[in-house]
């Protein structure tokens, strides 16, 4: 067998495990945490396990009702407007048609939100294609005392650093659109592998705690503004 | 009377001639006029044909004057001639023919007016005259004197008349037939007429390419459709065309992009128009056109070629055009024309012209051009030049970026970013001092930057050392720069970075800062301790119902719930001390105000407090929420338990933190009393030196200010000795040696009486006095600096022989409780019941021995940094083990037994190992330990002796002329200089690589120089000066080396944590979009797209720039 035949039949496995996979109909009631499925080859569907741990914590952390699984959705999609929070990582391209991007920015324009975490190679072409999105507006560095970082959880220091990626501290970028922060991309921090199960990444329990604690912050902030 | 009658014949006949001829004239005359008419007939039919007011107007007014004519000329004179014969009278004709002959004159005329009166006829005398008048006329032809000249000039003029019109007629026939018809029946013309045609436009000069109506108005019968037929010079595209009608007697045919010339005419029936010309030329035209765009000389840009047939184009302004053109066809002159209608001739010959024009502002124009024929390009196109704006520079100080302290150093790095669209020319950095004593601002001074450019960013990253600038303490330091672009045609434009801050805190101010962090890190721990033992009570109780009703109930679960929760927010708390601590010390640290040692035991603070919040008691606390989910009493339980352990040590880690904490905090008050020590001596050293500069009495008084300030401080020290003193007694860990302090306390009461006395001294004027007082100060404040550093290192080697002896003692008690469980150990596994009760009370006689031992490692470690934590977890774990063990021995479970036996024992023995470790660091610490160690003691005590140096070569620089004695122990302390040079070149020799080479080569240069001008007894202010900087050296490079080890052990300890610099607030997003904005707009102007787009590329941002100013 070439090694075409085995990328093939590894790729047909791939995809019918992960893109294909159907979605079960959900409560509504729920709070959930829907990942952009995106195109461009990047991983979107990256670690399964990150969004039921964070919803997990979330509500054992807080008040909010949570589903027990995610929810992902394509741009093109008119469920996309069912869901309030949207998520997107990955460790590689990424891209937006013209008609994604719109439906993003009308998504955002009217309450959505957006978190991003860059999973270490998704930096550049994220920025590109939010560009798409909202050519005017710009990733601005959140400053400590921004709400994000006390709401629930208190970080003094900025995003916690999760997973060293190119070293130095982490960074946590908002894009506000007519004065309304509608979207966080954290950056050379990686909290949502923090959400892993602790044996995919082996992440000490205090780093993977900090990573669950911004999250809630995070999800608390945009369900609150 | 014939006579008479004779000559009234002769009268009467020249009257006759006269009107005869004077009919001739006339008649001729007529006759011209009517041949001019009829000539003229056709233009006027041509003029007049198509409206009728015109044709009656015509008709009539030529009508009327051919009548009028006719009467006037024909018939009046056929009328005098044969109608009225006899007029005028014949005397009136007599005395007409007397004016023509001047030999008769009026007598004939007289002659005749006499005679007609009949009563004269008979007067002989009349009838003599009369006989004589008629022979006088008797000879003269009365009519010999008309003249025929008019009457010859008139018959050429007909003849001329005559033949023209007979050739027009011949010619023109249907004109003239025509004519006629519109003069006679101008109402009813053209239906009484013959079919005509009138064609336009008739012959015609059209441009290339265009287009021609042909209209045709047919007059008459229509027998058959019109026709246009074209006749072309190569005759191929010759063609008949049936022409539509527009109205019943016009016809038009539109003909589309004619490029032949040719001839054409109307034809219906047989009838057929006249023929006419197109004559198709070409007018001038540009072919192409090629701008080329020289920028000024500042943009650096090449030569820029437009595209082909790009006329419009935005430019600097400065910049020269290029326009060349290649025409058509060959031309005779072109013009570049611009709206106020001035011109400006383009050189060149045949087809190609090229000028040059200069854009100091935006203009538009275009190109006329002109043939050989005088012919001229038609609607030339109208170009704009616009001036496309050399944008501002943007400038930013990207590091700090903020307000900030400064710190010892003085100095801050400073990276500052710029951008602009073609580059720049200079970048000054302003700043100016807010003084915080008298509130005063200098103005801003200036300091030009140099810079790197990269890919159109400037850079420029330097450390910018204010030292010069003395500032003092609280003093503020306002800056910020300024960056010019290299626009050299309009001035180049500046950006301005926002104004930061730099304020240097005073030392005292950083004291109390840290102070309060203290006490507040303290406080919030104590609190959490607190809490934590309530907390502890409460898993107590839960863990009590569990037992006691073997199911959970809610209440448990909701008091456990309450308990994670609290205990996650300890941990935060946690962090947020730890957090500000390391803030603090990093604050202090900076500005050199700690002692390394202090900052050793803060780092060694900082990780027990990393051990407090352990993974462990994160897991536990993990554990306990899982058994939570799943309402398992038993397994609830079992993680109850394990979390209730390890909250057992998080709380003993907390007291122990608490306890070094205080601890520390003391031994900073003794860093901090040091310093202010250290700035005592060197004040007093200041008042000294103005001392011995002063002149007048008066002087004294602003000394005198200044050595109350020393007493102030001094105040300080006092505090702060009372403090220590009082920590001495609260913290007898703390191994202060107390009769060290009390003389110290001593000290500084006497340096209180004598400042008040040098006070006194200023104050009265007593300059003698004063300089006697302030030696003695100097002394004596050099004297509690030293003491006070004795006394630290004194109490640091309590401390270090305490613990070294405590661990010792705690070894040997490990080891004989390792042995003791082996031996037990190997008991029970001889599966002997009989001995199990014996081995079981053994056992517990071990527990308790080893729980003793627990506790004296316990206390010990609440004193020392030295006692990891990891110790007494595995006391912990050794003595469950040995419970477990006995639990199995009551139940005659030997194998159990023998097993928990032998783990207990690896247990000791790991405390044992960790242990062995601590005490190995702790001897490195007191000495005789790595290399690094021994040459950091080295340079330790060399800097010790360097400082003994120093204060023997002051007091005795000091005394003027020195004694023989003097001379003498000068000369021991050059010796002494010179033997610690040699052992520092020994240490040098020693000491491997680094920049540490240097720094001890330049020492020991410093030194050579000291000792030889103590040998020359050259002893001066500069040879104080230099064994100060000796000892600073000295000092520094110890400092260096253990700097380096400290922040490698940092580094590799915290490699996932990072100072995060906070980027201060949001921005305005208004001005940071329009800042973008610029910046974007900037970019896009360096990239690499065409004229066109780039134009509109301006023009859409500036529309946004627009629309959000709008906003």
């Amino acid at each position: 067998m070439t090694a075409k035949k085995v990328a093939l039949i590894c790729l047909v496995f791939f995809s019918s495990a992960t893109g294909a996979r159907a979605q079960d109909a959900w409560d509504r009631s729920e709070f959930t945490i829907t990942r952009i499925k995106y195109r461009g080859g990047g991983d979107w569907y990256n670690d399964r396990s990150i969004i039921p741990n964070m919803l997990r914590f979330l509500s054992q952390n807080t008040n909010i009702r949570c589903a027990e699984e995610e929810r992902y959705v394509e741009l093109n999609d008119v469920a996309l407007f069912s869901y309030p929070f949207l998520f997107i990582t990955g460790h590689g391209n990424i891209e937006f048609s013209a008609e994604e991007a719109e439906a993003l920015r009308i998504y955002l324009s009217a309450g959505g939100f957006l978190y991003a975490d860059d999973d270490y190679g998704m930096d550049a072409t994220f920025r590109k294609q939010m560009e798409k999105v909202f050519p005017l507006e710009k990733w601005v560095e959140l400053p400590f005392d921004f709400e994000i970082f006390h709401n629930v959880f208190k970080f003094k220091n900025g995003v916690p650093k999760i997973h060293e990626h190119d070293g130095g501290p982490g960074k946590t970028f908002g894009l506000f659109h007519l004065s309304r922060l509608v979207a966080i991309y954290t950056y050379n921090t990686n909290i949502s592998d923090g959400w892993a199960d602790s044996e995919v990444h082996n992440d000490p329990e205090n780093i993977r705690e900090k990573a669950f604690q911004f999250g809630t912050n995070i999800i608390v902030y945009a369900l609150s503004h | 009377m014939n006579a008479f009658n004779t000559l009234i014949k002769r009268i009467a006949r020249y009257r006759r001639r006269k009107k005869i001829l004077c009919f001739i004239e006339q008649s001729l005359q007529f006759f011209c006029f009517a041949g001019v008419i009829f000539i003229a007939l056709p233009l006027l039919y041509k003029i007049g044909k198509s409206d009728l007011i015109f044709r009656w107007l015509m008709s009539l007014s030529t009508g009327g004057l051919f009548f009028f004519f006719a009467i006037r000329k024909i018939l009046q004179p056929l009328i005098s001639l044969f109608v009225f014969r006899k007029t005028p009278a014949i005397d009136q004709s007599a005395l007409e023919i007397g004016e023509k002959f001047s030999a008769i004159k009026d007598d004939l005329s007289n002659a005749v007016q006499l005679l007609q009166d009949q009563q004269n006829r008979e007067n002989p005398l009349v009838l003599a005259a009369f006989e004589k008048i008629v022979r006088r006329t008797a000879a003269i032809d009365f009519c010999s004197r008309f003249s025929l000249k008019k009457i010859r000039r008139m018959s050429l003029a007909m003849i001329a008349v005559l033949f023209t019109a007979v050739i027009n007629l011949t010619f023109w026939y249907a004109s003239y037939e025509e004519s006629v018809a519109m003069l006679l029946k101008p109402g009813n013309f053209p239906a009484s007429q013959a079919l005509g045609f009138s064609v336009r436009p008739g012959n015609l000069r059209i441009p290339r390419g265009e287009s021609l109506e042909i209209f045709t108005e047919i007059y008459g019968e229509i027998s058959a459709p019109p026709v246009l037929k074209t006749i072309h010079p190569e005759g191929a595209q010759n063609e008949e065309v049936m022409i539509p009608s527009n109205s019943p007697a016009i016809f038009s045919h539109k003909m589309e992009n004619i490029n032949t010339s040719f001839e054409y005419y109307i034809r219906s029936g047989r009838k057929t128009s006249d023929k006419y010309f197109i004559e198709v030329i070409d007018l001038p035209e540009v072919l192409t056109l090629q701008l080329f765009v020289r920028a000024p000389a500042y943009a650096n840009l090449k030569t820029d070629t437009l595209e082909r047939n790009i006329g419009d184009a935005a430019v600097l302004p400065g910049s020269d055009i290029d326009i060349a053109i290649v025409a058509n066809k060959r031309i005779t002159a072109a013009k570049i024309v611009f709206p106020d209608s001035t011109k400006k001739d383009m050189p060149g010959s045949g087809t190609e012209f090229t000028a040059q024009i200069k854009i100091s502002t935006p203009l538009k124009y275009n190109i006329i051009l002109q043939d050989e024929l005088g012919l001229k390009n038609k609607s030339p196109i109208d170009y704009s030049i616009s001036l496309k704006e050399d944008q501002y520079p943007l400038v930013k100080i990207e590091v700090p970026g903020k307000d900030v302290d400064l710190d010892e150093s003085m100095e801050i790095p400073l990276q500052v970013l710029g951008e602009d669209d073609f580059g720049f020319s200079k970048l000054d950095l302003f700043f100016r001092i807010l003084k915080n004593t008298s509130g005063d601002s200098l103005g801003f001074q200036k300091k030009n930057l140099s810079f790197k450019v990269h890919e159109g960013i400037l850079l420029a990253s330097m450390f910018w050392d204010l030292m010069p600038l003395e500032i003092y303490p609280e003093d503020i330091v306002e800056y910020f720069v300024q960056l010019y672009d290299n626009d050299m045609i309009s001035g180049p434009k500046k950006a301005s970075s926002k104004v930061y801050r730099l304020r240097l805190p005073s030392i005292k101010e950083l004291f109390a800062e840290s102070d309060a962090t203290q006490d507040e890190a303290t406080s919030s721990i104590e609190e959490l301790y607190e809490e934590s033992r309530e907390l502890e009570k409460q898993v107590e109780n839960v863990l009590q119902n569990i037992r006691r009703n073997q199911q959970l109930k809610w209440q448990d679960e909701q008091a456990i719930k309450e308990t994670l929760a609290r205990q996650k927010e300890m941990l935060e708390t946690l962090d947020e001390v730890k957090q500000n601590l390391a803030e603090m010390v990093d604050k202090l640290d900076k500005n050199d105000l700690l002692a390394l040692e202090t900052l050793e035991k803060y780092q060694e603070l900082q990780d027990l407090m990393e051990k407090i919040a352990s993974p462990e008691l994160r897991e536990m606390m993990e554990k306990l929420r899982q058994a939570l989910e799943k309402m398992d009493p038993k397994q609830m339980q079992n993680s109850l338990e394990n979390f209730q352990a390890m909250q057992e040590e998080f709380i003993q880690n907390m007291e122990k933190t608490i306890n070094l904490l205080k601890q520390l905090e003391a031994e900073q008050k003794l860093d901090e009393t040091m310093k202010l020590a250290e700035l005592l001596v060197k004040k007093q050293r200041e008042i000294n030196e103005n001392l011995q500069k002063t002149k007048q009495p008066q002087d004294l008084q602003q000394s005198a200010g200044e050595q109350q300030q020393q007493a102030e401080q001094l105040e300080t020290v006092k505090k702060n000795l009372q403090s220590l003193q009082q920590s001495a007694e609260a913290l007898p860990q703390m191994q202060m040696p107390g009769e060290m302090l009390s003389d110290i306390q001593e000290q500084a009461g006497q340096i209180g009486r004598e400042i008040q006395n040098a006070v006194e001294q200023m104050q009265s004027a007593n300059q003698k006095g004063a300089k006697k007082s302030g030696r003695q100060l100097s002394q004596q404040l050099q004297q509690m600096q030293s003491s006070l550093s004795k006394m630290q290192q004194q109490m640091q080697q309590n401390q270090k022989s305490e613990v070294l002896s405590a661990l010792k003692q705690s070894r040997r008690n490990i080891l004989r409780l390792s042995k003791r469980q082996e031996k037990l150990a190997g008991q029970s596994a001889k599966h002997d019941p009989t001995q199990y009760r014996d081995i079981a009370k053994n056992q517990q006689d071990l527990l308790s021995a080893m729980q003793r031992t627990g506790e004296q490692m316990y206390r010990l470690s609440e004193k020392s940094f030295f006692v990891p934590p990891e110790i007494s977890r595995k006391f912990g774990e050794a003595q469950q083990k040995m419970q477990s063990s006995i639990d199995a021995l009551e139940k005659n479970r030997g194998g159990k037994a023998g097993q928990e036996q032998q783990n207990a024992m690896q247990a000791l023995n790991g405390a044992l190992s960790e242990l062995q470790q601590a005490m190995q660091s702790l001897q490195g610490q007191s000495g005789g330990g790595s290399m690094l160690d021994q040459f950091l003691q080295q340079m330790q005590s060399m800097s010790q002796q360097q400082q003994g140096i120093n204060q023997g070569t002051q007091q005795l620089g000091m005394q003027g002329q020195l004694t023989p004695s003097q001379q003498g122990r000068l000369m021991r302390l050059a010796a002494q200089q010179e033997a610690l040079r040699r052992a520092l070149e020994r240490l040098q020799a020693q000491k491997e690589g680094g920049e540490m080479l240097g720094s001890l080569a330049k020492i020991a240069e410093e030194m050579r120089q000291a000792a030889k001008e103590m040998r020359t007894q050259k002893v001066n202010r500069k040879t104080i000066e230099r064994q100060e900087r000796i000892l600073s050296r000295l000092l520094d490079a110890q400092k260096s080396v253990r700097k380096q080890q400290y922040s490698k052990k940092r580094h590799s300890r915290s490699g996932k944590e990072y100072f995060a610099i906070d980027p201060g607030t949001l921005p305005d997003l208004s001005a940071t979009k329009k800042e973008l904005l610029k910046r974007d707009l900037l970019r896009a102007m360096r990239a690499n797209y065409s004229k066109d787009y780039k134009l509109l590329i301006q023009k859409y941002f500036e529309a946004l720039t627009k629309e959000l100013e709008s906003k």
